[in-house]
């Protein structure tokens, strides 16, 4: 009797040792390497510092606070200054506050005029030049020039947008998503509905086109993506949300056109445009931005929540590689490769991550 | 002018005449419907609501509903920018909808879900932009901006519109209506500049405008409604007019074209407002 429990017991000993060696030599996945931030400059933001930096075409805007401008990335300062509620700004252009209400001038990165127009609240979204118009039912699409380009009026207010390169989408505080092209034409409208009250809280566009994620209603709410087909854009993965947002909710389709990162309650979402990974960063955010370090596939993460903000380095679709928390002061994040530029109203800063 | 959208207007007509029936059901949100600018005053584009000036007023609910969404900070995530700095919307029954702009919310505001009807929402501000609180109704169902003064309580009103000028343009040459200069015959747009008085006093829009030639009326458009389809902005739930095709960038009413041949034409227009206060202009063109 006691002889075969004693067996039992070496047989239960060895099977164990047995899955533990298996499970590590069978199932074993190579350490990532360590990563680190390492600080490659900072440098104090004066108004009016300028002129020393090199060929326009590699400057890049900065915004923090009322304080915009460019700089380069060895950090050169070419053009900093202030304005009452600060300046829309991107690398190729920006737009000089004006006294006039619907007046905007639009200068190069060397404070260059290129033109004068009229627009209400002009602004930049993924480097495309737009102004807002009609009480927020409205856009005008801009050229590189300040030229209109075209013009789109939406039946209501917008709850959400997001721009890429070819397409524009707009999601209405009554339940529509309605897509816009490269020449202001209308190629889809679409009401997800599903939920008790029609509502767009959130809208991301793939920087190619090809993919719109959306987060919609209340009660229940609902996370959608459509893709492109080859006349219009279809459902082609949803699920729906425990969340009871009734505020704007981040969503991006990331670059690789393939995940899609939402706010949720108890982190940020990633879901795939197939649907098939669905899964949850432990990252809580009120927004969020993110970039893709293709070369590494890396994935950084700039959260905020309150006045706090951090960078998350993760590898996707939801392993985290590391988290920096930034000072209270940063208002200004922008990755560039494994490069991450901060700054606030007075300081700018580099620091690049690198893998031991 | 098609037959759908004959149809589409008509249906609309009949929609708004449905919620005229329950009107007052609304409450004024703000400063006691004494507004600064209503619906379809030109406010750099046909204004889709109403606009009150009142700086620290309270913005209240304009009836029982549930709160949709409420943004507020500079822009929205992907960059549009937010009027005023503040979007609230409240959800009714039968599928309408109350957008509010531009107000500051309170900590008292901010918890929100359910309101009833008075229920502060938060307090007007004096914004950079000097709009203060824009308030808009928004019928779902049908997609449209409805006329708050179709919804709300009447607002005493004895002052009938006024007629400032009316301009005749033919090939981008405009002409003051001379009684004494004659015109050659062609096809003429009549550009219009006619505004009602609002109960803050400021230039606001009239309720109805129709123009009539030699005694016919010729054309005519109804404030009721604003819409937009395929990107195109709509004005007047019966004939569906283009924004950008009727009202000029300087805010003027453009009618036309209308076809004045050899004679004496009388042109008449007549303004009216909500309460039904009427101003009558005619005009004697004689054309060569």
């Amino acid at each position: 009797m006691n002889e075969g429990k004693e067996r039992r017991v070496t047989f239960s000993v060895l099977g164990t040792i047995v899955v533990i060696l298996v499970y590590f030599f069978v199932f074993a996945e190579p350490l990532s390497a360590e990563l680190s931030a390492v600080p490659q400059w900072k440098v104090a933001l004066g108004v009016g510092a300028a002129g020393t930096a090199s060929a326009p075409a590699e400057l890049l805007a900065f915004a923090a606070g009322n304080r915009y401008g460019y700089f380069s990335p060895d950090g050169e300062l070419a053009l900093i200054a202030e304005a009452q509620t600060g300046a829309p700004v991107a690398d190729t252009s920006y737009i000089e506050p004006s006294s006039a209400k619907t007046a905007a001038v639009l200068r190069n990165p060397r404070g260059e005029e290129i033109t004068k127009f009229t627009a209400a609240l002009p602004f930049y979204a993924s480097g495309r030049l737009f102004s807002a118009e009609g009480d927020g039912t409205a856009l005008i699409a801009y050229d590189e020039y300040g030229s209109k380009a075209w013009s789109y009026s939406f039946p209501c207010q917008l709850g959400a947008f997001s721009a890429g390169d070819q397409l524009v989408v707009g999601g209405t505080v009554d339940g529509w998503l309605e897509g816009v092209d490269a020449r202001g034409q209308n190629v889809f409208s679409f009401a997800p509905g599903g939920s008790r009250l029609p509502v767009v809280l959130g809208v991301g566009v793939s920087r190619s086109g090809n993919w719109v994620a959306a987060v919609t209603g209340i009660d229940r709410q609902r996370l959608i993506v459509l893709g492109r087909g080859a006349h219009d854009y279809r459902v082609a993965s949803h699920r729906y949300l425990e969340s009871d947002f009734r505020e704007p909710v981040r969503v991006i389709v990331m670059e690789d056109d393939r995940h899609v990162l939402y706010r949720r309650d108890d982190g940020i979402g990633v879901w795939s445009v197939d649907g098939s990974i669905d899964t949850v960063l432990p990252v809580r955010a009120d927004t969020f931005d993110v970039a893709l370090d293709d070369s590494r596939g890396i994935a950084y993460l700039v959260a905020r929540r309150g006045r706090k903000s951090e960078i998350v380095a993760f590898r996707l679709p939801a392993t985290l590689l590391g988290r920096i928390a930034l000072p209270d002061s940063s208002e200004f994040v922008r990755f560039s490769g494994s490069s991450v530029y901060i700054g606030g109203r007075t300081w700018l800063a580099r620091f690049d991550f690198m893998e031991d | 002018m098609s037959k759908t959208t004959m149809r589409s207007g008509m249906l609309a007509l009949a929609a708004v005449a449905a919620l005229a029936a329950t009107a007052a059901a609304f409450e004024w949100p703000a400063d006691a419907g004494k507004f600064r600018f209503g619906f379809g005053a030109f406010r750099n584009g046909f204004l889709r609501g109403a606009e009150f000036g009142v700086a620290e007023g309270l913005v209240r609910s304009a009836d029982d509903g549930e709160l949709t969404f409420v943004a507020t900070g500079p822009s929205l995530p992907g960059g549009y920018p937010i009027f005023g700095g503040t979007l609230l919307v409240v959800s009714h029954a039968s599928d309408m909808i109350t957008i509010y702009e531009g107000l500051q919310r309170g900590p008292s505001s901010s918890y929100l879900k359910n309101v009833k009807a008075g229920d502060i929402l938060g307090r007007s501000t004096a914004v950079p932009n000097g709009r203060g609180v824009s308030f808009y109704t928004y019928d779902a169902r049908a997609r449209r901006f409805i006329n708050p003064l179709i919804l709300l309580p009447r607002i005493v009103d004895d002052k009938p519109p006024a007629i400032r000028s009316a301009m005749l343009s033919l090939e981008g040459q405009e002409l003051v209506i001379d009684q004494a200069r004659p015109v050659r015959q062609g096809a003429y747009y009549l550009l219009l500049d006619a505004f009602d008085t609002t109960p803050s006093g400021a230039a606001g829009a009239p309720f109805e405008v129709r123009v009539l030639l030699d005694g016919s009326e010729r054309a005519r458009v109804v404030y009721d409604a604003a819409w937009a389809v395929g990107g195109a902005s709509l004005l007047f739930g019966a004939t569906g007019l283009v924004e950008d095709s009727f009202q000029a960038p300087d805010g003027r009413l453009r009618f036309g074209p209308f076809n004045l041949s050899s004679g004496r034409v009388i042109l008449t227009i007549i303004a009216s407002d909500y309460a039904g206060n009427k101003r009558e202009q005619t005009y004697s063109v004689s054309v060569q």
